[in-house]
């Protein structure tokens, strides 16, 4: 390779990269998940692999959400491993960030929210995540907040409902309504009444302890680890208690 | 066969890199779809499978299949075997034969892979039920004749710039070109149609590679493109790769 050719290599690289900052960067993203652009590569969106990759990007999701607005990272510090990223990772300036660097920030943290919870919206932890961000930390105005949580909250039921086999995502559909059930008090116009949100969630529950039953009778259950086991029996248990209040 | 086709084929199999790639390609197809948690839902698996298989070929394959027509161009050019090829050639469309010559022998690797393809993902996917057997076999064939028709210009061009240029810039290039159509023109376009005169240009005339991409049908299990719209994306993409060889042709270059 000469160096005229790394250089022409060089600039068309370039050329791409101004010409993607300049383009795509500036189109705004997408405010809900159903207005979330339909292209799809390689359909990795709510195939396998979006399920792997939506568990990869839990923790990738969770350093963002630390570092960029609470200044720190959450690292295990009994090992030293943990003890040196929260070294890496500890805010020391005392000049706070500014305004308009926060607001990047929250935008990046909400991209990145949508598009873990997008690759697989059954997925319990980015899907309780991206909830739990849109109430608590966003800045989005009032008026549209609880029809951007309505949207990715029946967009979790859509996908759970046509679930024959495996039963977590019923455990993330029976959490979306339950969110929708608590989050409907505060809206003028629920899209859902209150009965028919408690029937939903009883039934998602249902739907769950008899997939549960199906995958403990065949042998897949016992496959899953003790941790993972331990963590969907703690969220059913949650729920379980939920709905028995109702 | 012409003696630039014969050339390009012995050379790779001389280097054996096409060997290992198309033997490479099914058993990445089966080792993959491990990485899947399947665990409660072991029907993810089979079309992992074909999901892997279409990657693969779209991206490793592809890669490398314009790395390897750009080196090509390169290396010809500079070790004078184009002069020769072209002073061994009667007087008219010289260009055109040298050059069709040696797209025949870029097929010849691409058709390899996506038949590797289509066996990885027919074998290895394949639907229980009869009907849904076929319609799966039959969407197989249009992505691979979809591959085919897009791919293989743009070995052609990769292999032509190389000639002018060097096989960096021309692999940059072609992969650029490639990429863009495959992956952003994609989510471009809905902002583009609605934005100012030069984005809906570019929204026309920029390629729409990203239709080619039937791997959502697969993995959903959504049946084959009707017979009617199989034919107007294989004309779309056939109008592409005549624009691309003209492209080529003009750009190719026989002297030192």
């Amino acid at each position: 390779m000469k160096r005229q050719d790394l250089a022409q290599g060089t600039l068309i690289v370039c050329f791409f990269f101004l010409g993607w900052t300049l383009v795509v960067k500036n189109i705004p993203a997408p405010s809900t998940a159903t207005n979330w652009p339909g292209h799809n590569p390689f359909a990795i969106r709510g195939s396998g692999y979006g399920k792997m990759l939506s568990r990869f990007s839990e923790q990738d999701v969770d350093r963002a959400w630390h570092i960029g607005l609470e200044g720190s990272d959450h690292s295990d510090s009994s090992t030293w491993q943990g003890r040196y990223r929260l070294l890496k990772s500890t805010r020391t300036s005392s000049v706070p960030l500014s305004a308009s660097h926060l607001q990047h920030i929250r935008n990046d943290i909400r991209r990145k929210l949508y598009q873990a919870f997008l690759l697989d919206p059954t997925n319990y932890t980015t899907y309780d995540a991206l909830h739990f961000f849109l109430t608590a930390m966003s800045d989005i105005p009032e008026e549209t907040l609880f029809s951007e949580i309505a949207a990715a909250a029946f967009l979790v039921w859509e996908v759970a409902e046509r679930e024959e086999e495996d039963p977590e995502p019923w455990l993330t559909a029976a959490v979306a309504m339950m969110n929708l059930d608590l989050e409907s008090n505060s809206t003028p116009v629920p899209p859902l009444s209150k009965p028919e949100l408690h029937h939903r969630i009883k039934d998602a529950l249902r739907s769950f302890d008899r997939l549960r039953n199906d995958s403990l009778a065949d042998g897949r259950w016992s496959e899953l680890s003790d941790q993972r086991r331990d963590e969907i029996e703690t969220r059913r248990n949650f729920l379980g208690k939920y709905a028995e209040r109702l | 066969m012409t003696l630039l086709t014969r050339l390009y084929l012995s050379t790779i199999l001389a280097n054996k890199t096409v060997i290992l790639l198309a033997a490479g390609l099914p058993i990445l197809a089966y080792c993959l779809p491990q990485l899947v948690p399947a665990t409660l839902k072991p029907s993810l698996l089979e079309p992992a499978r074909a999901q892997a298989g279409w990657i693969l070929l779209w991206t490793v394959c592809s890669g490398w299949l314009f790395l390897s027509a750009a080196s090509t161009g390169e290396e010809w050019r500079r070790n004078g075997l184009l002069v020769y090829a072209f002073s061994r050639e009667a007087a008219r469309f010289r260009r055109l034969r040298l050059i069709a010559g040696s797209t025949i022998g870029f097929s010849v690797p691409a058709i390899l892979f996506v038949f590797g393809t289509f066996l990885t993902s027919v074998v290895g996917a394949l639907p229980g039920d009869q009907k849904e057997a076929e319609l799966w076999i039959i969407l197989n064939l249009q992505s691979c004749f979809l591959y085919l028709t897009i791919v293989i210009p743009l070995a052609t061009l990769a292999f032509a710039v190389a000639t002018r240029f060097s096989s960096t810039v021309s692999w940059i290039l072609v992969s650029c070109h490639f990429g863009f159509g495959f992956f952003f023109q994609g989510n471009l376009a809905p902002y583009l149609v609605s934005s100012s005169p030069p984005g809906q240009l570019l929204n026309l005339l920029g390629p729409h590679f990203h239709l080619a991409d039937l791997t959502e049908r697969l993995v959903f299990k959504m049946g084959p493109l009707p017979f009617s719209g199989f034919a107007q994306f294989l004309g779309y993409f056939a109008g592409w790769g005549l624009v691309t060889m003209v492209v080529a042709i003009l750009i190719f270059r026989a002297r030192q």
